[in-house]
């Protein structure tokens, strides 16, 4: 009868995590690939160079892998939500992240050269303060689930002790032997 | 423990919102740039070519209508002329230190050629010789005061030489008159001045002695238009008939300079 109860609970819990994993997938579909695609679909490409939509359709690519990295992320986390791997999962999301900015961000310098018959046109932004901004602001991220990670070490070691003195108490009163 | 952790969450969700927020409003600025651009609104004005002590200016206005939600700041033209040679000619740079949001400037970039430093710079060869120069333009600005961009233009800019093919022809000596006829020829290839002037000129001979001096006047030859004239030079023609050279001062409104044309056996 409790086997059944605690088997009924355990599904119960494992179908609400997945609920609330679906839900963070599709919110976060929404917040990271959505809404950068309205945002690039803005843009007027009619006219310019081939060059200018090559350059936009790569970084469209690039914002698909970021929505794949942000879903990924947040359905395993939300599935692994009170273990471990939820504190291992947000660390990797970090580092990740910190990866994935350098590499898209070329570094903080992003360059294109568009030649057009006899002139060339090249254009080069200097974003390494919004990359330097970015990675702090994950490194932030890292932070937090490091210490996230070590408090939830630290209440199962707190936790472990205070288990084994309940047993130690039981097996001390002669009627309970 | 708990109190750091919250407080890290914080900072970060902070954080976030504040980059989105920047990022959102950057990206809407650069769109309402971007369609200033591609309707014009950023134009070019005329040229205007100008000359004073020996420099050629060329004025470029332009006007700025920053529509965006950010500053734009330390606008820097700078353009880069270099001729065929790739020896750098002219370098002009034109600051704009401000253009807040929302406001409208206008400025004048000033492209200058000094040809007196052509002479000096032992670049005459320009004067005579049409050819493409490389103009190279560099617009850079920092946009939110943050992020700095730049964009390089490199064009070819065609270069009409004001005594193209500045030759002399046939060197012919009438023995009977006792006359050397020198013909003298060139073309203005410049679009943007006549050129005008006087051309000093000493002959030597084959022992490279002075024979002759003399000056013929320039009629004002107009921008496109060929200039032919025959020097008859009362001089004795068995002196030159081996080898000989004329040494040329040119002298217009504008710049002088020299130049010196052989002929005959020139192996000394």
């Amino acid at each position: 009868m409790t086997e059944k109860k605690e088997e009924k609970t355990f599904v119960e819990s494992v179908m609400l995590r997945v609920f609330k994993a679906a839900i963070m997938g599709v919110i976060t579909f929404f917040l990271y690939c959505l809404l950068p695609m309205l945002m690039f679909s803005m843009i007027p490409t009619e006219g310019l160079p081939s060059e200018f939509s090559s350059f936009f359709s790569k970084y469209e690519n690039l914002v698909y892998v970021f929505a794949a990295i942000m879903i990924c992320f947040a359905v395993a986390i939300q599935l692994s939500s009170g273990t471990i791997f939820q504190h291992a999962f947000s660390i990797a999301k970090a580092i990740v992240l910190i990866l994935y900015f350098i590499y898209a961000l070329e570094g903080g310098i992003l360059t294109l050269s568009i030649p057009t018959g006899e002139i060339t046109i090249s254009i080069l932004a200097d974003l390494t303060t919004f990359l330097a901004i970015l990675i702090l602001v994950n490194l932030l991220a890292l932070a937090k689930s490091m210490f996230e990670t070590i408090n939830f070490l630290s209440q199962k070691a707190e936790q472990l002790p205070t288990d084994t003195s309940k047993e130690e108490k039981i097996t001390s009163i002669p009627e309970l032997k | 423990m708990r109190q750091a952790i919250r407080a890290l969450g914080w900072a970060t969700k902070i954080f976030w919102v504040v980059i989105a927020v920047f990022m959102i409003t950057c990206f809407y600025s650069a769109m309402s740039l971007m369609t200033n651009l591609m309707t014009g609104d950023i134009p070019l004005g005329k040229p205007e070519v100008s000359f004073s002590n020996g420099t050629a200016t060329v004025s470029i206005p332009f006007s700025f209508n920053n529509t965006g939600l950010y500053d734009i700041s330390d606008l820097n033209i700078t353009t880069c002329i270099a001729d065929y040679n790739k020896t750098l000619i002219s370098t002009s740079t034109t600051i704009v230190p401000l253009i807040a949001h929302g406001n409208y400037i206008e400025e004048v970039h000033n492209i200058s050629i000094s040809l007196d430093k052509i002479v000096s710079k032992n670049t005459t060869y320009l004067l005579f010789n049409s050819g493409n120069f490389s103009i190279e333009i560099f617009a850079g600005l920092k946009f939110a005061h943050v992020f700095p961009f730049q964009i390089s233009v490199n064009a070819p800019m065609p270069w009409g030489a004001p005594f193209s093919n500045f030759s002399i022809g046939e060197v012919s000596f009438d023995y009977a008159n006792q006359k050397v006829i020198i013909p003298l020829s060139f073309k203005n290839d410049s679009p943007y001045f006549d050129v005008s002037g006087n051309i000093h000129y000493d002959i030597y001979n084959y022992e490279n002695d002075l024979v002759y001096s003399g000056m013929t006047h320039l009629d004002p030859v107009k921008s496109d238009g060929s200039y032919e004239k025959q020097l008859e030079l009362p001089v004795d023609p068995s002196t030159l008939e081996e080898r000989g050279r004329i040494h040329f001062l040119f002298e217009t409104s504008i710049f002088s300079f020299e130049k010196e044309i052989r002929w005959g056996d020139t192996s000394d």
